[in-house]
């Protein structure tokens, strides 16, 4: 989607009528003026019970009608007391009226307009210089459902969704605790984003924080339409090929990371939280491992370690040693593959970057194609990898094998954005395997683990436990501690806080 | 701040891509090969070729469906024949294996690739005239294996190459086979100069013979092994020779069946080696060499039809007693044989003697080391045990004569 930068920031648009003048009835001219054009914004004007004019703004779709009927209209209507014997409306009687919870007072055209857009209704009387927000929102979300990206066979089914509100209260609701702080931020000149710092006081440590805070303060977009924009202006290194913030759209495993003092970004009208800082293994960690026991998955961890090698060597090796090295394929499994090869047209690099685009084109096809047509995807799919190419001569046997492989073992890493980078990190190194042989492919991997090196997240080293060595955190990496051995606390020194094994509220909700 | 960290990486980027690009140029430079350009050596025959040169013919893998030739029937009683199932044969004589190599790759379409070749098949016949001069080749020669498997051949090495065997798709699987079978038959080409270079100077290899099978088919099998001293195949030594020196040699899996003399051969008591050791110990007095060979085999019993109850302990220690002589003559004849036959140390007893007694065979025994094996003392103690008796006490043959 392109966002057109539209000519004029709202600031600047109608500078005339952003002034707030003591007269409601210059107020509600005004607002009419910046919002000329605006079918869905509702002017209603009534009449107090003493007579006093006042007018009601609000977004519609965005209001509960009934709560304001019952507690703005109907009280203002009927029960409208004037307390002194002046002309206008003073704040106090109108408080005094209202039944309504949350009402606030504002005299500023600014706050008034951005309030009103977020879904607050403003009760604006002529006689007075205030302007009254009353909330009462309402509007049509998705219900909180289960994450397709991210399913777990065993686990909580629920996940973000796009509406603030009901995220932040799935995080509250699995941290019962006053720690808990989510700190709003309003980012995007033109769409005025709500951004949640969503920490752990105590267990996040205070360095940490300051650099997300700076780097959010720095996000001078006009728009922000999902965390994605958000997440791209807070890499250290935007020319890294590697996702440096870890997303979720599971709560569970949100609460997880801010347990261990990691800091959760949450955007408004996105169901995808960003985590930072992502080190390398979280990548490789999915919340089943913690929810099963513990030995599968250990097992299931190593799996997923192995199959990453794969799914970005796989098909480089098989091009390095089919042309270079032949001598290395045992000789029954060599003898097959000159058999296959034999029929095919193409040199093994052309062969296995012609398949490898083909998968990479079938699955992007699958991601986007309408449900309704998705299950063509699968049958072409079968057809184009599978018996039917090779027996139009296209591709050998083993080669099929060696992409359907890659394929499955770049599906196991549970961050669906760090498998997108493995699948295009294959390419470069299938070329250099193509033209080198078994030295391009470890000059790849050698300049991605260097890459690596020098990566960081938010001032944390990349491969964190690893390289710089945690013998600490090995117990989570090397294999999956069970749970009961240490009341889930975890790595890196800002978690060494005397107070979480003091505060109660953490344990029951401590799995991560 | 946000420009200096983006130009930085952007120069990387911009470089990282015109090398990925430059590499483009170098397709089909340096030394790629497509495996669909080679010819997949299997296993390399030496026969001589009449007048003083060396022929060699190479067993080729066939890759295009159907193979070559078509396939045979296993039960024409013929040796050879029109190439295996899949595989082809080339052959081209010349003085030198150099030489014919490149006489080969004149006549082979495809580059010869030696990476699985795994089996070199000498013939009698060369390896008579001596075969250092040939494995110079392979040794110098970066391709071909130096793991790959020696066998000396009885007759022409390229008619067992052109043998298709019942088992394997093609005699280069069936060689190798044979070659794990057997620990003392698995002497691969670096081993088989080690043991020449070294302090003996004999080694011993395979010797692979045409047998017929009860199908009426000829098939190679190995029945003996081929002497060959100084790098000149000598003579091959079957049967219990041949046993005695894969007892001294730690071979598992032997059977060896002690019989009551002068009695039916049903009453006899065949045991299976699990574990051998073997515990060599020289002696040199200054003129003669006494070699004390302490040998420990551990048996289980796979037959029993003998007067020995060996689940019984008294009556195991009597058929102990009765093994370790059985055991004992069968080495000290191979010994023997080794002396007096082919005065060639085919044990390797020349290394433990080096070992013990360094200076004295650097000044005298190594100079005279022939002539000191032949008349070699040797005192052999053999301590059998047999650890299992079977799965079944009683004799069954008892059973039937109730």
């Amino acid at each position: 989607m392109i966002i057109v930068p539209s000519a004029m920031p709202l600031q600047e648009a109608s500078d005339a009528n952003m002034v707030w003048s003591s007269e409601g009835k210059e107020n509600v001219k005004n607002l009419e003026n910046i919002f000329h054009h605006c079918s869905d914004i509702v002017f209603f004007s009534f009449s107090f019970q003493g007579g006093q004019q006042a007018s009601l703004i609000y977004v519609d779709g965005m209001v509960d009608n009934l709560q304001i009927d019952e507690h703005v209209i109907e009280p203002l209507v009927t029960r409208y007391e004037q307390d002194s014997e002046e002309d206008g409306v003073t704040v106090e009687s109108v408080r005094r009226t209202l039944t309504a919870v949350k009402v606030k007072t504002h005299t500023t055209m600014q706050e008034v307009v951005e309030l009103m857009l977020s879904g607050m209704t403003i009760l604006i009387p002529h006689q007075s210089d205030t302007a009254f927000s009353i909330e009462a929102i309402q509007f049509d979300k998705r219900s909180v459902t289960e994450p397709d990206a991210e399913s777990v066979v065993r686990g909580p089914r629920d996940g973000f969704v796009e509406t603030m509100q009901s995220n932040t209260s799935l995080l509250r609701r699995r941290i019962r605790s006053p720690k808990l702080k989510i700190q709003p931020i309003k980012r995007g000149k033109l769409t005025h984003t709500t951004i949640n710092l969503v920490y752990m006081e105590g267990l996040a440590s205070e360095q940490l924080l300051e650099e997300v805070k700076r780097r959010l303060d720095n996000i001078t977009l006009e728009s922000i339409l999902d965390s994605g924009y958000v997440e791209q202006c807070l890499e250290d290194n935007p020319y890294s090929p590697f996702p440096q913030l870890l997303t979720t759209e599971r709560p569970d495993v949100a609460s997880s990371h801010l347990l261990e003092g990691r800091v959760v970004i949450l955007v408004d009208g996105s169901p995808v939280a960003l985590i930072a800082p992502a080190l390398w293994v979280s990548f490789l960690q999915s919340p089943e491992d913690y929810y099963e026991r513990h030995f599968f998955g250990t097992i299931v961890r190593w799996l997923r370690y192995a199959s990453i090698f794969v799914a970005l060597l796989g098909p480089s090796i098989y091009v390095a040693v089919i042309s270079y090295h032949q001598e290395m394929i045992p000789t029954a499994l060599i003898l097959t593959m000159a058999k296959a090869r034999a029929q095919v047209p193409f040199p093994a690099l052309v062969e296995a970057l012609l398949m490898e685009l083909m998968f990479e084109a079938l699955r992007e096809a699958g991601a986007r194609l309408p449900k309704q047509v998705g299950s063509a995807v699968s049958i072409v799919g079968a057809l184009v990898i599978g018996q039917a190419a090779i027996s139009a001569g296209l591709v050998s046997a083993p080669m099929v094998m060696v992409v359907a492989i890659t394929g499955v073992a770049s599906f196991i890493v549970p961050h669906y954005n760090l498998g997108i980078s493995v699948r295009l990190l294959r390419f470069p190194i299938i070329l250099l395997s193509g033209f080198l042989g078994l030295i391009g492919t470890m000059m790849g991997f050698i300049l991605l683990v260097t890459h690596l090196l020098t990566l960081k997240s938010f001032g944390v080293p990349y491969l964190t436990g690893v390289a710089p060595f945690r013998s600490s955190m090995m117990k989570d990496i090397l294999i999956r501690q069970p749970v009961w051995v240490e009341n889930m606390t975890k790595e890196t020194d800002q978690m060494q806080n005397a107070e979480q094994s003091s505060d109660k509220a953490n344990q029951g909700n401590g799995l991560g | 701040m946000m420009r200096k960290a983006i130009r930085v990486p952007c120069r990387c980027m911009v470089s990282f891509g015109i090398a990925m690009l430059l590499l483009t140029t170098l397709t089909g430079c340096w030394d790629r090969t497509e495996l669909e350009q080679l010819s997949i050596i299997l296993a390399a025959g030496l026969d001589s070729d009449g007048n003083g040169g060396v022929k060699m013919t190479l067993q080729v893998f066939v890759p295009k469906e159907g193979g070559g030739g078509g396939q045979q029937s296993g039960s024409e009683p013929k040796k050879g024949g029109e190439g295996g199932g899949q595989t082809t044969v080339f052959s081209a004589s010349g003085p030198t294996l150099g030489h014919v190599l490149f006489e080969l790759q004149n006549k082979m379409p495809r580059y010869i690739f030696w990476g699985h070749a795994e089996v070199y098949v000498v013939s009698k016949d060369l390896a008579s005239k001596g075969v250092l001069e040939h494995f110079d080749f392979f040794q110098r020669f970066q391709s071909p294996r130096e793991r790959a498997l020696i066998f000396v051949a009885d007759g022409q090495a390229s008619e067992f190459l052109q043998s298709l065997p019942q088992l394997q798709n093609n005699v280069a699987e069936l060689f190798e086979d044979l070659g794990k079978s057997r620990a003392v038959w698995k002497i691969s080409l670096l081993e088989m100069v080690k043991m020449l270079s070294g302090d003996s100077g004999t080694a011993y290899a395979p010797f692979v013979e045409w047998s017929s099978s009860e199908l009426g088919v000829q098939i190679p099998s190995v029945k003996k092994l081929a002497i060959i001293k100084k790098d000149r195949y000598i003579g091959g030594m079957a049967g219990n020779d041949m046993l005695g020196i894969m007892l001294l040699r730690g071979e598992k899996r032997l059977n060896v069946s002690y019989c009551e003399e002068g009695e039916t051969p049903q009453d006899c008591l065949t045991l299976r080696l699990r574990q051998n050791q073997i515990d060599i110990e020289p002696h040199w007095d200054g003129r003669r060499l006494t070699m004390r060979v302490k040998v420990f085999p551990y048996m289980d019993a796979i037959q029993n039809n003998s007067r020995f109850d060996v689940s019984n302990a008294k009556e195991t220690h009597q058929a102990q007693l009765k093994t370790n002589q059985k055991i004992k003559r069968i080495i000290e004849h191979s010994i023997k044989i080794s002396q007096e036959q082919w005065q060639a140390d085919v044990f390797g007893f020349a290394k433990d003697v080096h070992r013990k007694y360094a200076k004295e065979w650097n000044r005298t025994i190594k100079q005279n080391w022939e002539r000191i094996y032949k008349d070699m003392d040797t005192e052999i103690t053999v301590e059998s045990l047999i650890v299992h008796p079977g799965s079944i006490r009683e004799k069954l043959k008892k059973i039937g004569e109730r």
